[in-house]
């Protein structure tokens, strides 16, 4: 296993009667769902259902939104205040990096407390993984859309997380960087044993030998 | 770059060489005269360094104060108010009131006595203390409420609920992601305000001749001193010195642009937004209750917790009434202008389908004032003219302009391009539609850029006191006169000059908010319907 690769496995990602509701109406048709480490769960359904919501309610509280139904990880129900923030990463549809930092400084944002050595390690293995690996600059504003969105993954995988959010993640990628970096993110996740929600609009963002499952989301 | 733009910089460009027409006009001797005075001046090393230390530190706790005071007011709108009001305030005015308070024979003292703290007024130097840390105070309350303005509608565009997803699942409370990922963002586009506040703090006479320093005072009181000698030598040494600071102001904007490129969380330590309210709050406080005990005061024995009241006489309410005339009609006279002035510049600005602003009106707040007026009264007077209303009026514009862009650009610019074509179809002209359509569309704007003008013209002093050569006195002048002189004749024209601009704020709100009135249906809910 490669450096940052620690297994983080822990049991079952339950979700019971699951939907969201804001401003106290369900967004979506409540869905019930079990992940296991390392799984993979597609979720499809129109644009507005209130997938991204979703995501983003599993890790902060916000106002005017409610997560209805039971949500427990390893038998453990949700923290209604911490969620699932300090145990999951995501990657946006946008790639929300930060520009004052540097490229190296961005993707090891989570890696605080290690030492430079290790950091520095686990970020290079990470961004040779997504093919980032030869850039010539440390501006993350001097990438194109395609790299910046490879940055942001990279931000995501650097410390494996148990739960990894992916909300279109590979919507600004070409077809053959989007291959090369969704079998990267895959892999990655399923030998740390991270329980993956993607969401998506394309098939073709579906990890290629997933035999898992596929949730069509559907207006409440 | 306009016919306007291009007058500019052609004024710009004639106050540059005023100021080397003043240090050179004598020929080589009288340069090198000046040069010798210049340096050998003493202790001028130290009022330089002085005036750096000075306003580099008060701008850079002014960003760790408005750092606190913005993450608090970005999700709570409704509570940021009283920030233009607390920037409306004059310098001198707030300068006058905090050393009527806290100096070491001021109220705070006589009312520590009076309750038996102490038996005999306390001997310190505060806030006119030999290394400037009153002037900081006073530029730290005044810096921090325009750096939280300029900062809000920055972190309001910033994608700030994602970040602090992206924070809390890096381990980061709600306060470190704020304080780690999203205000260095900010300080990345506060570039220009940093360099209006270094620039206003290292060349400002107001302030620093109010609470000082004294010995050595800051570089460009002495440099203002040097520039009224009789001696040319020594005006040649003051027009040099200038020269210097403005060299020094471009050297500022390459290391700003440095600065800010990355800049890193650690510069700026995470301050509880309580600190920044109660040092503005408590302070602004002690200030006007100083003004208006003082403004009443027959005599204040130091002895006594509250003064003998008594009314101003005959003769100073009519020398006051005089002053507040000549304050009120130069403020209304500008504001007139440099509104007029952007909104002809903006107008032009679409109509070449450019909305932005052009750098050179920035380069007017960027450039220090006392340089800048100098050079002003050098081209006044090469040209035949003497210190007159005229030159202050012109001076004052100067300065109100650029605020009066910044009061009307936004609104201006947010204009859909379809209106344009709307209206050439039905074959209105230009002028037309800026009469008929786009000023009764933005008179809310228009009406807060003529407050916005008015306040800055009221509180100037290096122009109305260089431009003017003591014939056009206004308020400020007569505050910083007396401000060691006659501490209830400085009071009353600071408290008046407090009140001026928010008595324009309120009419302006005042004026706004009956427009609003007058519409129907604002109020969500429906379609607007205008009577």
């Amino acid at each position: 296993m490669q450096s940052g690769l620690e297994c983080v496995e822990v049991g079952l990602l339950r979700c019971v009667d699951v939907s969201v509701k804001r401003d106290g109406v369900s967004l979506f048709r409540p869905v019930t769902f079990e992940l296991g480490p390392g799984q993979v769960i597609t979720l499809l359904g129109a644009s507005g259902l209130g997938k991204s919501t979703f995501l983003h309610a599993l890790v902060m509280a916000e106002p005017g939104v409610e997560i209805s139904g039971e949500v427990s990880l390893d038998g453990r129900p949700i923290d209604p205040d911490a969620r699932f923030a300090s145990l999951s990463q995501t990657v946006f549809q946008d790639a929300l990096l930060f520009p004052h930092l540097s490229i190296r400084d961005n993707v090891g944002l989570s890696l605080h407390g290690w030492s430079r050595e290790k950091r520095l390690e686990a970020v290079d293995d990470i961004l040779d993984a997504v093919g980032l690996g030869t850039l010539q600059t440390s501006d993350p504003y001097a990438l194109s859309r395609g790299q910046m969105m490879r940055v942001s993954i990279a931000r995501a995988l650097v410390r494996p997380p148990t739960l990894l959010l992916l909300d279109e993640p590979f919507s600004a990628l070409d077809a053959n960087t989007r291959d090369t970096v969704r079998d990267v993110v895959f892999e990655r996740a399923r030998l740390a044993g991270s329980h993956v929600i993607l969401v998506t609009h394309s098939e073709d963002d579906r990890p290629i030998s997933d035999s898992g499952q596929v949730l069509c989301l559907t207006r409440s | 770059m306009t016919l306007i733009e291009r007058i500019l910089a052609v004024f710009l460009a004639l106050t540059v060489a005023g100021l080397v027409y003043e240090s050179s006009h004598g020929g080589l001797p009288l340069l090198w005269s000046g040069v010798h005075q210049l340096l050998e001046a003493p202790a001028i090393g130290a009022s330089v360094w002085l005036a750096w230390v000075v306003s580099i530190l008060a701008c850079w706790l002014s960003l760790v104060c408005a750092q606190a005071l913005t993450s608090h007011l970005v999700t709570k709108p409704a509570h940021g108010g009283v920030l233009p009001l607390v920037l409306s305030i004059p310098h001198a005015a707030l300068a006058l009131g905090l050393l009527l308070f806290i100096d070491s024979g001021g109220i705070a003292m006589r009312w520590a006595m009076a309750v038996g703290l102490i038996e005999a007024p306390l001997d310190y130097l505060f806030p006119r203390d030999p290394w400037g840390m009153g002037s900081v105070l006073i530029l730290v309350i005044k810096e921090t409420a325009f750096f939280t303005l300029i900062a809000l509608p920055i972190a309001r565009q910033l994608p700030r609920q994602q970040i602090q997803v992206v924070g809390y699942q890096a381990g980061f409370s709600s306060q470190q992601a704020w304080h780690t990922l999203i205000w260095p963002q900010v300080v990345m586009k506060l570039r220009p305000a940093i360099l209006i506040v270094v620039v206003y703090g290292l060349t400002n006479l107001e302030v620093a001749m109010v609470v000082g320093p004294d010995q050595p005072q800051f570089v460009a009181v002495r440099l203002a001193r040097f520039l009224t000698d009789a001696d040319p030598s020594m005006r040649a040494a003051g027009a040099m010195g200038l020269l210097g600071l403005l060299i020094a102001t471009a050297g500022l904007w390459f290391i700003t642009g440095w600065l800010v490129k990355r800049p890193r969380a650690w510069w700026f330590p995470s301050l509880s937004v309580k600190w920044s309210v109660v040092l503005i709050g408590v302070s602004l406080l002690m200030a006007t209750v100083a003004l208006v005990l003082w403004s009443f005061a027959l005599r204040y024995p130091v002895t006594e917790a509250w003064p003998v009241w008594g009314l101003p006489s005959a003769f100073q309410i009519e020398r006051l009434v005089g002053l507040a005339v000549t304050t009120v009609w130069l403020g209304c006279l500008v504001a007139l202008m440099s509104v007029a002035m952007a909104v002809v510049v903006l107008e032009r600005q679409m109509a070449r389908g450019q909305p932005r602003v052009h750098w050179i009106w920035w380069a007017l707040l960027w450039l220090p004032q006392l340089p800048l007026a100098a050079g002003l009264l050098y081209v006044v007077t090469v040209f035949g003219g003497t210190p007159a209303w005229w030159a202050v009026v012109l001076g004052h514009c100067f300065i109100a302009t650029p605020y009066a862009l910044i009061a009307l650009s936004e609104s201006w610019f947010d204009r859909d391009a379809r209106y344009q074509m709307l209206l050439r179809q039905i074959g209105m002209g230009r002028a037309t539609a800026l009469v008929r359509i786009w000023i009764p569309r933005h008179l809310g704007s228009i009406v807060v850029a003529l407050a916005v003008s008015f306040s800055v013209s009221v509180a100037l002093y290096t122009h109305t006191w260089l431009l003017g050569g003591g014939r056009v006195e206004t308020l400020a002048l007569e505050l910083v006169a007396f401000a060691h002189a006659d501490r209830r004749a400085a009071a009353l024209s600071g408290l008046i000059l407090m009140g001026l601009p928010l008595i324009a704020f309120v009419l302006a709100l005042a004026v706004v908010s009956r427009m609003g009135a007058k519409r129907l249906g604002m109020r969500g809910g429906g379609f607007a319907q205008v009577r």
